[in-house]
């Protein structure tokens, strides 16, 4: 159990090690170079550099020099530079939430956010030294804000150089002389008859735990052997995890380093998740070439629908008809009501008098549902639609599509008193659609 | 509630469509920021004594300007190329998202509307509107622009309601489901994340059947169109008083570094509405939570089926 004093002596050894292995490398040429009387002068001199080397690998020596470029950097959760590469201002080091009892997500529902570092790529050592973890989780950088240098007090030669650190490091994680940018974005919230400025910063701590489970559906072993198993239709114990929907946003362009060390992490790309509403634009042309919108046309638009509502109705069979499944039932045959409606008012869209054209193959009730401006040009079709009998016609035509759909499926159609009652359920259902239907003009 | 602006048709072109982690719709933030500016131009315009708080939104057709390659099934924004600089090389610039939408807003309206400045008010929203950036896009084009001066006549009687509502298809209207991602957390045992990432993602896993095995998705319990949707924001330093930061555009007014925060949205039809105001999303400032929210007032309901006259039935079979 290697506590944060052996850690941080390790990290400066390592480092030292690169070092020294850099400087023999370097210094080995000149050996080569020099010629046979100055060898000897030049393997003094280098002896004596190697020294001053070593030195400056001194735990104490290392660290006074690293507090002394702390300030050259920041531990940050959430960073400015994402907003524009040229921004310059601050960026910062989020305290724990006031409450995480809001049902709402941001950095302050995670338990130890991974923390980014911005600033000169140069003391980005410093930045590693400060991210060092112990066997619990915490980080040095922990300690520094607790102001706690009980890590360091082993390596310490003084109490002075102990506060000197602790004043330099804490430069690393506190908000100096808090500034916007002109490139950075700033916002005015109305309060009450005044407004607050707000500077919304990038959360780059939450975009890399959303990062890391996209990563991990997509390359993970467990995942690659999760979706072998699917392809070849094979049991598993594994379920496999797809984000369908996500963009990519890129930071940085070819150099992610200048906006973060996370970023440059992550190849300066994040992952967005998709919030766009249900499309409808998909429908470029009419219904042409079918004989009723429920054979293709509309039936593919509430495919999953079905699929949910069938295992639905399955897995509650034998059930006593309680009210929440009754209830949830009823929300499932809303949606797909819904989606009928929808349906109907975007084919509506096209130019009036499209179920004219010779392709469609629509019976007469559904062209009058679905085209109605034709009216204004055809005095025939005005005549039959003032009739009003198009409207029960289609709301028949989407009972029967609804059962149909059902009574595929002979776990449903068992003729059981829940059929019975699911078709009571349809008809009242029904007449709700004929509602719609009537009130689309 | 009493009146109501109902703008229909917004047709809007280079909106902005990623909000924070999001992406495919703007942010409510736009809207609501959209109608306290046009409350700004009525107050100076037409009436003082006029306030525009609230606003619905229906979307009747989006399309975020990117493509897809079908390997990494990840979607990628088409860019712009931006003019070089001064010295010929490629401008530093960030990736922006944007959309074309075909959206309508319901705003709603206090005060005195006498008949006099009923068409005034009517023609300075559409020529505000039209100079306005909605979403940081240009506006096309709009259809129509109605005052309804006695909104709950129309929200009261169930037909003169659907009706109405009905006038808004084919679309979908945003409403905040916070509920269902409480739910979710607290029945699935899950930290925060993962659950709100759930709704994100497609399970799937297998059943034994005969020698092979059937593999099918998990769907979640929740039926509706889901969404991940930003909410607003949290602060995350402390309040400065105006003035105390550096490089802002305004020194008169209180400043708070802020990130962005988020919740679960759903899409409905808006024709299933039961009350228009569960529609309507507000801005809200809580000073202890440092919370800067949207808040929607969506109510889940019973659905119409369960009236009493269905329960009969199902009780006399």
């Amino acid at each position: 159990m290697a506590n944060l004093s052996d850690k941080i002596r390790d990290y400066i050894d390592s480092r030292k090690q690169d070092r020294l292995d850099k400087f023999d490398k370097d210094t080995q040429k000149g050996v080569k170079a020099a010629s046979a009387e100055n060898v000897a002068a030049y393997e003094m001199e280098r002896a004596a550099l190697r020294v001053s080397e070593e030195d400056r690998f001194k735990p104490a020596n290392w660290l006074s020099d690293a507090a002394s470029r702390a300030k050259q950097l920041q531990l940050v959760t959430h960073a400015l530079k994402f907003t524009h590469s040229d921004a310059k201002g601050t960026s910062l080091f989020a305290k724990a939430s006031v409450s995480s009892a809001l049902p709402f997500v941001s950095t302050s529902i995670l338990e130890t956010p991974k923390i980014d570092v911005v600033g000169n790529a140069a003391a980005l050592d410093v930045g590693k030294l400060l991210l060092l973890e112990q066997d619990d989780g915490k980080l040095l950088v922990n300690f520094i804000q607790q102001d706690d240098m009980s890590p360091f007090e082993p390596l310490a030669e003084s109490k002075e150089q102990l506060v000197d650190w602790l004043a330099g490091f804490k430069l690393a994680v506190t908000a100096k002389d808090p500034s916007s940018h002109k490139l950075a974005k700033q916002l005015y919230w109305p309060i009450d008859g005044n407004y607050h400025l707000l500077l919304p910063l990038y959360a780059t701590s939450l975009s890399q735990e959303v990062f890391e489970r996209v990563q991990h559906a997509r390359f993970s072993e467990e995942q690659k052997e999760a979706r072998a198993a699917r392809r070849t239709e094979k049991m598993s114990e594994l379920v496999t995890i797809e984000f369908p929907d996500v963009a990519v946003q890129a930071f940085g362009g070819t150099k992610p380093q200048n906006i973060s060390q996370l970023n440059s992490g992550r190849g300066g790309r994040s992952f967005l998740l998709s919030s766009a509403p249900p499309t409808w634009q998909s429908q470029e042309k009419p219904p042409l070439k079918v004989k009723s919108i429920f054979r293709g046309p509309f039936s593919r638009k509430v495919y999953g629908h079905l699929i949910g509502l069938k295992k639905f109705l399955v897995a509650n069979l034998n059930k006593r008809s309680v009210w929440e499944i009754r209830a949830e039932r009823a929300r499932r045959i809303d949606d797909i009501v819904d989606q009928l409606v929808a349906y109907g008012a975007s084919v509506r869209s096209f130019p009036a008098g499209w179920s004219s054209h010779p392709d469609c193959h629509l019976p007469l009730h559904q062209k009058l549902w679905l085209d109605p401006n034709r009216r204004a040009f055809d005095k025939e079709f005005e005549d039959e639609f003032d009739k009003k009998e198009w409207q029960g016609l289609v709301a028949a035509d989407f009972s029967r599509f609804l059962n149909a759909e059902l009574e595929k499926n002979s776990d449903i159609a068992t003729g059981d008193v829940e059929f019975v009652q699911w078709k009571v359920l349809t008809a009242q259902e029904l007449r709700l659609v004929q509602d719609d239907v009537k009130g689309a003009f | 509630m009493d009146k109501l602006l109902v703008i229909r048709h917004i047709k809007v072109e280079g909106a902005n469509a990623i909000a924070g982690l999001t992406w495919g719709f703007p942010s409510m933030t736009s809207f609501l920021g959209l109608t306290h500016a046009l409350q700004r131009k009525v107050q100076t315009k037409v009436s003082e004594r006029l306030a525009l708080n609230g606003c619905a939104v229906i979307c009747h057709s989006s399309q975020v300007q990117s493509h897809s390659n079908n390997m990494s099934r990840e979607n990628y924004f088409a860019l712009t190329r931006n003019p070089l600089t001064k010295d010929g090389s490629t401008a530093p610039f960030n990736e922006e998202g944007k959309m074309r939408m075909d959206i309508s807003l319901l705003i709603k309206l206090y005060g005195p509307t006498p008949p006099e400045i009923e068409d005034t008010l009517v023609e300075f929203i559409e020529e505000a509107l039209l100079a306005s950036r909605v979403a940081g896009g240009a506006v096309l084009s709009i259809d129509e622009i109605e005052l309804i001066t006695d909104i709950g006549a129309i929200n009261r009687e169930r037909s003169t309601r659907k009706s109405f509502l009905r006038k808004l298809l084919p679309g979908f209207a945003l409403i905040s489901r916070d509920d269902v991602l409480q739910d979710h957390i607290q029945k699935s045992q899950k930290a925060p994340l993962d659950a709100f990432l759930d709704f994100s993602i497609r399970k799937m896993s297998s059943k034994g059947k005969g020698d092979k095995a059937e593999w099918t998705t998990n769907r979640l319990e929740y039926t509706g169109w889901l969404k991940p949707i930003m909410v607003g924001y949290q602060g995350i330093s402390d309040v400065y008083e105006a003035g105390q930061v550096e490089h802002v555009r305004d020194r008169s007014c209180p400043v708070q570094f802020v990130e962005s925060i988020y919740s679960l949205g759903q899409w409905i039809s808006p024709h299933r509405i039961d009350d228009l105001k569960h529609l309507f999303w507000h801005q809200e400032y809580q000073a202890s939570n440092a919370l800067y929210l949207c808040k929607n007032d969506y109510q889940p309901d019973t659905p119409i089926l369960l009236n009493d006259e269905t329960n009969q039935t199902i009780e006399e079979k």
